[in-house]
């Protein structure tokens, strides 16, 4: 054996991709079982690809489902390199305890809790999805949250499931209306989730391009999500009114919710 | 949708059309087709709409006539997989046309990591990362000889050849004259400082991306990354401090504040030992404080070009376990890097420019005699064993030129192309037509 043989691979910073699904027993039926298609294809098919082109960052991944309590379907012990993740689908049953999912959350973006790495990680990606408002006292855990230094450069981007998803406390959980996206039919959803699970991911693994401007988490989680809106419909999304931004491209298509 | 689709026929500025073939992959600014143009095949660059947006108005336009420019001027060395015709508009965006790239090349990002569906690619011989620094380095000289400066080197640029060193340097659309800013800029990770911290890329900060890249092509790990610039949470401000205003070298001899990080500096320990003292300290030198911020003069491309043509000639085959090895001409002996026997100083050609170890397959390039001629392929002259007695050793002549042999004696002698001189003490060997063309044999 040569040396040249035993070239190790480069050491990479971690990039960890947080999913916060609500899976209260309102997202029975077509709701979850979207969420659970397009999260098991970004997973399995579209983001081992990037992590795995990636020099810069490797991506790890922890999914938790919140609705009575809240639980991570990935190991406790923490987020799992992206290749490795087998699917379970997700099953709805119960309310909507976004506080709890907020404290949780809040108790693991830590070096002691899932974000320990010796070669350092860049900030993570927080994808939250819900149909519903929260059931329990949100406000309490998400102000702890917010103090959370991971969670202030964090990627945060919320889709709002269905006509009765409560926007304005996803937009207090992304810090701006215009990283919320609302969705009403099943093709887009599934399409979205897959699309902003790759953009976001894409965004925050890699060394960042430089700018005269240093824009904040909330400017780089808007622009991501305008992105993604752009690709999925054609057209710029519209953010001027600070409003959620919509995406349906043909809501014949699936279920109206 | 702005995508293309298969069947799509897009007009090309010249005149003529290409047909969407299928699609070869998608990236941050734009996707890549495979098309068919004239019967031929060939990529096609398509961009996002909305890639020169940050740019101001007349971004786009700017970058088209740069594009436009660049493909009349043609490509400054074959490495370069140089645009070759550009499309009209179409919705808002455009794209260009450039050759497939053949097979056998594999990209930078993949000799740094892999996985289970495309594991870690590595280089054949060290033989072949000096022929790929070398074809790297004069890519950049040509092409900073022609005015233009690369401004967005990354890991994505390079495709590499692992078995040859062979070079294809990719996404040249970015490649603008001095002083024109293309509004793309790169990665951080591969940034010069200055260029980090808001400055316009230029000939310049390309030295530094390069250094970086040659760096890595060696010993994987990246030279600024160490146990001070990785913090728990890379920030853009962090990165903009490691990268930017406070790098650190982490190997910098005058400063260890930066070591790496210890468990993930196995190739550093196994490949920055074994390489000469002079590669060392090129890369101590592209990597100290003052060169970095730009107090001292960056590291040119002629530089490193001497550094690798040397380096590439004192690698040689151990007598003992035909690995390869690196010669030093300075010292009595060698260690082999692999079997760790220690082997005697061959003989040595000596030239104006460089003494080469006279080993079997050594090979004498017209760069080691002569770099005014600008020229990194030509072969003048090769060692090869006598079939006899292979402990004898010859140069043939692969050159054009009748070669002037002086003897010990001073009896004259040419020698044309094809024929085969013994490497004997005190021959001079008068290789082209000049005396800076010549090279005596000591042992």
């Amino acid at each position: 054996m040569s040396l040249l043989d035993q070239v190790a691979p480069a050491p990479r910073k971690i990039m960890t991709l947080f999913y916060l699904v609500d899976t209260s027993g309102s997202m029975m039926g077509d709701k979850l079982g979207s969420v659970n298609s397009a999260m098991e294809e970004a997973i399995t098919v579209d983001l081992p690809d990037i992590s795995s082109a990636n020099d810069d960052a490797e991506i790890r991944i922890a999914i938790m489902q919140f609705s009575t309590g809240c639980a991570w379907i990935t190991p406790n012990s923490g987020p799992i390199p992206i290749g490795d993740v087998i699917w379970n689908d997700l099953t709805p049953n119960g309310i909507t305890d976004l506080g709890a999912a907020c404290k949780e959350l809040d108790s693991k973006l830590s070096r002691t809790g899932f974000l320990q790495s010796q070669t350092g990680a860049y900030a993570p990606v927080i994808l939250l999805f819900s149909d519903g408002g929260p059931t329990d006292d949100w406000e309490s855990g998400l102000k702890k949250l917010k103090e959370n230094n991971w969670f202030k450069h964090a990627i945060k981007i919320a889709v709002a499931i269905g006509d009765d998803a409560d926007r304005d406390v996803l937009a207090a959980f992304t810090g701006t209306p215009e990283a919320v996206i609302g969705v009403r039919d099943k093709q887009t959803l599934k399409a979205l989730i897959r699309k902003v699970s790759v953009r976001a991911s894409e965004f925050q693994s890699h060394s960042k391009q430089s700018s005269d401007v240093v824009t904040s988490a909330e400017d780089d989680s808007a622009a991501i999500v305008k992105d993604v809106v752009q690709d999925i419909t054609g057209q710029s999304a519209d953010t001027s009114d600070g409003k959620p931004i919509d995406v349906s491209i043909d809501p014949a298509w699936g279920t109206d919710w | 949708m702005n995508a293309l689709k298969t069947g799509d026929i897009v007009k090309l500025k010249n005149g003529g059309a290409a047909k969407i073939l299928s699609e070869f992959g998608a990236g941050g600014q734009g996707t890549v087709y495979k098309v068919e143009y004239e019967g031929k095949p060939y990529a096609l660059k398509w961009y996002h709409p909305g890639t020169f947006n940050k740019g101001g108005p007349d971004a786009a336009q700017k970058f088209y006539s740069n594009l436009e420019g660049n493909i009349s001027n043609g490509p400054p060395t074959k490495a370069f997989l140089w645009p070759l015709a550009i499309t009209e508009i179409r919705d808002g965006t455009f794209g260009y046309l450039m050759d497939v790239r053949p097979d056998g090349y594999e990209e930078l990002t993949n000799f740094f990591v892999g996985t289970k569906k495309k594991p870690q690619v590595r280089f054949g011989s060290f033989t072949a990362i000096s022929t790929a620094a070398i074809n790297i380095i004069q890519g950049f000289r040509e092409l900073h000889a022609q005015g233009y400066s690369y401004q967005d080197i990354n890991n994505g640029n390079f495709f590499i050849n692992p078995s040859t060193g062979d070079v294809l340097i990719c996404d040249n659309d970015n490649v603008s004259p001095y002083q024109v800013n293309s509004g793309i800029m790169g990665k951080q990770r591969w940034m010069a400082p200055e260029v980090v911290t808001g400055g316009t890329p230029d000939k310049q900060s390309d030295r530094f991306s390069l250094a970086v890249v040659l760096f890595r092509l060696l010993f994987i790990n990246h030279p600024l990354e160490g146990c001070y610039s990785s913090p728990p949470c890379m920030t853009k401000e962090a990165e903009r401090k490691y990268y930017g205003t406070n790098p650190i070298f982490i190997l910098d001899p005058m400063n260890d504040q930066n070591r790496p990080i210890p468990g993930s500096d196995s190739n550093l320990k196994r490949f920055w030992p074994i390489y000469p003292q002079y590669i060392q300290a090129a890369f101590i030198r592209a990597f100290s404080h003052d060169v970095m911020m730009k107090e001292a003069p960056r590291i040119l491309e002629t530089e490193w070009l001497d550094a690798f043509f040397r380096l590439r000639a004192e690698t040689g085959l151990c007598p003992i376990c035909k690995r390869e090895m690196f010669y030093s001409v300075t010292r009595d002996s060698s260690q082999c890097m692999e079997c760790h026997k220690t082997i005697h100083r061959p003989a040595l050609l000596k030239t104006s420019r460089f003494d080469l170890p006279i080993v079997p397959k050594q090979k004498v390039y017209l760069w080691h005699l002569d770099s005014d001629r600008n020229d990194i392929e030509t072969v003048i002259a090769e060692v090869v064993s006598n079939p006899k007695d292979p402990r004898i050793l010859g140069f043939r002549n692969v050159s054009n030129y009748t070669w002037k042999v002086t003897l010990p004696d001073g009896a004259q002698r040419p020698l044309p192309p094809g024929n085969i001189v013994p490497a004997k003490g005190g021959f001079l060997i008068n290789f082209i037509n000049s005396d800076k063309h010549s090279g005596t044999v000591a042992f």
